[in-house]
């Protein structure tokens, strides 16, 4: 069967490239009576062909960041207010969206938590993957790219005959088939079992893990380079949370893309992540590879993360839950974030922001106990 | 299984045999053929919960905890089968369900939905004093107040309506508002699942705090291996409707027999990246119908030591070492 | 001693699911900030308050019109609108400015009676049926189904032919088929409810299916029912503007707006007042109801 996943990248191969880079970005939401600052001088680097998590509680600004690199956030009211997000040598902060256009889901693609309401429930799975292929080839052929609905429409008169074909090198006749035949290897490289009868069903006749493969098969269509999976096993059960794991660590490697994946969950991102980027409050804590972070947490934050995951049996361990509560982000915070529930605040900590410093090598920490 | 049916003792709750299915409901068709169709969402359960012990039910989505959970407070009564609440069946014609639901409570999985959100906390804590005990105005309130200072809220949050709580926080008000009418039994259905990691922990430690000091009995029905490894005495897997294995939960969590149990497991994150068993585990298929299930063990479509009994006979829940019950022909292969 | 965790949550508590069960002053702000609504609040509030002070003095016999809207010859017959007779006079020479306001407590009755009792019988059996479900459910619904397909006018038509005309008259027949609607919004509602978790938490504080109505569905679904009434309420106001149009309203000499219209349309070429002062102060009630509800429903969905 499939073998055993390798961990190569794991101790932060210094041969990896740089992919994405995240460097000092602030999104802040703003209405009419609040000004709500949900990333903070943000900074952090995506490598090539290694799965980075990006790991907090709710509020940190984890989905926020993911949005605003694939280039949906609803601004207004999000407001992006400094900072840059490289990508290939390009900006992607301030692209018009008909730029935007030619990275989101060609280089960069997302999948998302709810997979049922993430496809569209009425037209079938197979036709869904298709205008994902089209997409890529008119991309390819440096056409520009047809608004969403003209693609669809488009997607669904290839099996007409009169087709007017605008994809280069794909001829009508031939045209259909050959979507065919790329939808199902799509659905085979996902290891769905029966591709011929899945590529005809509708998502609604799906169950959850077969919807979220049917996703993950959509954005791998298009050959990302980075591809964004926010939450995506959060609605799954256990034993098909690892089966989407496992098949996105395993492709992560046949296809080349590098994977940004968000969760709550700090075990989930330690059992496939190479490294882990802790944030709380809209700040990156911690960034380190993930068997240092699991050897040596630095950041209390992640320290008392670690703590509060239960393991063993009540009568062994007692839970060591973080007091207080995540800090209300419409409020200016003087100094660090975490302060008011640090056990090992000083004075320094309510006066001064801690930088994102590199403590260790390859390992970056925000905390004023390992200096400023 | 514990032989104390009775359990004035022993046990504070027996299902015997407990089956909820739901009739499906087709148009009319003349033509249809043979009967009428049902969603089998539990399908012959029966599980003994001792006295001041925590049972954890673990499984996933369709394997019929939470219609277990329901059906044992009669929120859905049972469609076959008995359940012996305190020494009295409660299956069993005419029920009083004040007295009942005066011992028995639940905390439900979505703070969210948990409380009216027109009710101030203090009226949704009352509600079951006044519904079930029936005492007067200055005692009600008292119960209310001691209730919320038990789970950590003041008076203070008496007076707040759910939208101006927090999520931990209006978790907490439904345990209080469960806890109020000084039951025995309490049972909780994904009482931490929609929470976060430190306001889980701040939640986990509470209940058992409360469990000491009130000398409380749980149920706690979760998909969580972790929570249920931590909070439970005794653990029971359950799979499409029916119990796979049973025991105590160290030593079915170290040792598991049953093949759906050890993938189940095996398949739990934890936190350890030297450990990284869950890309190494593998399940085929998916969880089957609730209306047309596999014959047999229901898992033996999935199961990697089924051989063709399996097909045929549903297997006994057998005692394969002392306290530990698998349902599996194979038991022994599995060590 | 009990080492519960204080939570120290609340200072910085952001609301969280804020609900949508809006309080009072909560509405009246939300009415505030929406321009329509606003509009529409200060129509409403002149119509109601005219309509009370009209009403009063009806019930004394006090004139609270500038002329007797019943006397004939107070001026010169069918003289345009001029300071002295702010809506001109009609062909029998009385104020018409006099008999619009006399008329306004007729409509304005009509649809809080029509409209009260659609929401009290509507919720009512909406709900139960929610509740109930099964047989009873099914045995609601398909009565309020069957009201719903009697067509008001023609009931109407019918109530005016059988017990006569007037405003007693026409009031039942439209209360006799103006809540099917309420009932089954009602119903959506109620059930949509009836899946919450503190529904169920209200049965384990053994409470029973009336208990659990009164208490927590009638409050929760109640903000829905009552904009979706605040913009019914134009609809009445037409409605009984059409009766009374076709003559079953009250009776002449009494000034009724949609009698108005009917009388005074002959002079439509001539004096075009006439019709109009009547059909203007019908639609504007209509708008005015309509944008208050339309901007309290706007609220609704934004929160």
């Amino acid at each position: 069967m499939e073998k055993t996943i390798t961990n190569e990248k794991a101790e932060g191969d210094s041969s990896s490239e740089g992919l994405l880079s995240i460097k000092d970005l602030t999104i802040v939401y703003e209405s009419k009576n609040q000004r709500l600052v949900a990333l903070d001088h943000t900074t952090i680097e995506i490598e090539k062909n290694s799965l980075i998590a990006v790991v907090g509680e709710s509020g940190c600004g984890k989905s926020t960041l993911a949005l605003a690199i694939i280039g949906l956030l609803a601004i207004p009211p999000a407001k992006i207010d400094s900072g840059e997000i490289d990508y290939k040598s390009v900006n992607l902060v301030g692209l018009k969206e008909k730029e935007r256009r030619q990275y989101r889901g060609t280089e960069i693609a997302m999948i998302f938590q709810e997979p049922l309401t993430s496809l569209n429930p009425v037209y079938k799975v197979g036709d869904q993957i298709a205008e994902a292929i089209v997409v890529r080839e008119q991309r390819k052929g440096g056409q520009p790219v047809d608004s969403d609905i003209e693609v669809m429409q488009k997607t669904y008169r290839v099996n007409a005959p009169d087709f007017p074909s605008r994809l280069p090198r794909i001829r009508r006749g031939a045209l259909a088939k050959l979507l065919r035949e790329e939808t199902l290897d799509a659905l085979k490289r996902v290891r769905i079992a029966d591709p011929e009868q899945v590529i005809d069903r509708y998502p609604f006749e799906l169950s959850g893990g077969m919807r979220q493969r049917v996703m993950i098969a959509m954005a791998l269509a298009q050959k990302p380079a980075l591809l964004i999976a926010d939450e995506p096993t959060t609605a799954l059960d256990v034993t098909t949370q690892a089966q989407v794991l496992k098949l996105m660590k395993l492709l992560m490697n046949e296809v080349n893309t590098s994977i940004l994946l968000i969760t709550h969950d700090l075990a989930v991102a330690s059992q496939v992540a190479d490294r882990i980027v802790v944030m709380y409050a809209g700040d990156v804590v911690e960034d380190a590879g993930v068997y240092d972070m699991f050897t040596e947490p630095m950041h209390p934050y992640s320290k008392g993360l670690l703590s509060c995951i239960p393991s063993g049996s009540k009568e062994k361990t007692r839970l060591k839950p973080i007091p207080g509560s995540v800090p209300n982000l419409a409020i200016e915070q003087v100094g660090c974030k975490y302060a008011s529930r640090c056990p090992n605040v000083m004075n320094i900590c309510s006066t001064k922001r801690p930088r994102l410093i590199e403590a260790k090598p390859k390992h970056k920490v925000a905390c004023f106990l390992y200096g400023e | 299984m514990e032989n104390d049916a009775q359990g004035v003792d022993g046990n504070i709750l027996v299902t015997t045999h407990l089956k909820k299915y739901y009739p499906i409901r087709r148009g009319f068709n003349p033509f249809g053929g043979g009967g009428r169709r049902f969603v089998k969402a539990v399908d012959d359960v029966s599980i003994a919960v001792p006295r001041g012990k925590t049972v954890a039910i673990l499984g996933e989505s369709g394997c019929g905890k939470t219609t277990l959970a329901r059906a044992v407070t009669l929120l859905s009564p049972p469609t076959e089968g008995e359940i012996i609440f305190d020494g009295q069946n409660i299956t069993n014609g005419r029920v009083n369900y004040k007295k009942i639901y005066r011992e028995m409570q639940m905390v439900f999985q979505d703070p969210d939905s948990s409380l009216d959100p027109r009710l101030k906390v203090r009226q949704s804590v009352a509600e079951p004093c006044k519904g079930l005990l029936g005492r007067k105005e200055a005692n009600i309130n008292s119960m209310v107040i001691s209730s919320l200072t038990a789970v950590g809220l003041t008076a203070e949050h008496a007076d707040r309506i759910p939208s101006h709580l927090s999520g931990g926080q209006k978790q907490r008000v439904a345990i209080a508002r469960a806890i109020a009418p000084q039951p025995k039994l309490v049972i909780l259905d994904e009482p931490t699942s929609a929470l976060d990691a430190s306001v889980q922990a701040q939640i986990l430690n509470l209940l058992i705090d409360l469990q000491k000091n009130f000398k409380l009995t749980y149920i706690i029905i979760t998909h969580n291996i972790s929570v249920a490894e931590y909070l439970s005495d005794l653990l029971v897997v359950m799979y499409a409707g029916n119990v796979v294995e049973y025991g105590p939960s160290a030593a079915i969590i170290a040792k598991p027999r049953h093949p759906y149990t050890i993938t189940l497991i095996s398949s739990a994150p934890i936190p350890n990246p030297w450990k990284r068993n869950l890309l190494n585990t593998e399940i085929k298929g998916e969880v089957p119908s609730a209306i047309n299930p596999p014959s047999g063990c229901k898992f033996h479509p999935r199961c990697p030591y089924a051989e063709k009994i399996c097909s045929e006979q549903v297997p006994e829940l057998r005692e394969i070492t002392p306290g530990q019950f698998v349902s599996c022909h194979f038991a022994e292969k599995t060590g | 001693m009990l080492s519960a965790q204080r939570t120290d949550e609340d200072e910085d508590i952001v609301e969280s699911n804020p609900s949508r069960s809006v309080r009072i002053w909560s509405l009246l702000s939300a009415i505030k900030s929406n321009g329509g609504a606003l509009i529409g609040a200060i129509i409403v509030g002149a119509f109601v308050i005219i309509a009370i002070i009209q009403y009063i003095g009806q019930l004394f016999k006090i004139q609270v019109t500038p002329y007797n809207p019943l006397k004939q010859d107070v001026g010169p017959p069918l003289a345009a609108p001029s300071a002295k007779y702010l809506m001109g006079t009609d062909q029998l020479g009385r104020d018409v400015f006099s008999r619009v306001l006399w008329a306004f407590p007729n409509d304005l009755r009509v649809s809080v009676i029509v409209i009260g009792f659609s929401l009290i019988v509507g919720a009512l059996i909406g709900s139960y049926a929610a509740f109930s479900g099964g047989l009873l459910d099914e045995a609601l619904m398909r009565v309020t189904d069957i009201f719903f397909a009697i067509p008001a006018l023609v009931l109407a038509m019918a109530i005016g032919l059988a017990l006569g005309p007037g405003i007693s008259n026409m009031t039942i027949a439209l209360m006799i088929i103006w809540w099917p609607p309420y009932a089954r919004l009602a119903r959506g509602e109620a059930l949509k409810i009836s899946h919450q978790n503190y529904i169920e938490a209200a049965k384990l504080s053994g409470a029973g299916k009336s208990k659990i109505i009164m208490g927590h569905a009638l409050p929760n679904i109640s903000l829905t029912l009552v904009v979706y009434a605040s913009l019914d309420i134009g609809t009445v106001i037409i409605t009984y503007a059409g009766l009374s149009y076709l003559g079953l309203g009250v009776k002449p000499p009494y000034p009724d707006w949609g009698e108005m219209v009917s009388s005074y349309q002959d002079f439509m070429l001539s004096s075009p007042w006439l019709p109009l002062f009547p059909g203007l102060i019908i639609a504007l009630g209509v708008i005015g109801f309509s944008m208050l509800g339309d901007g309290l429903r706007e609220t609704l969905q934004s929160v």
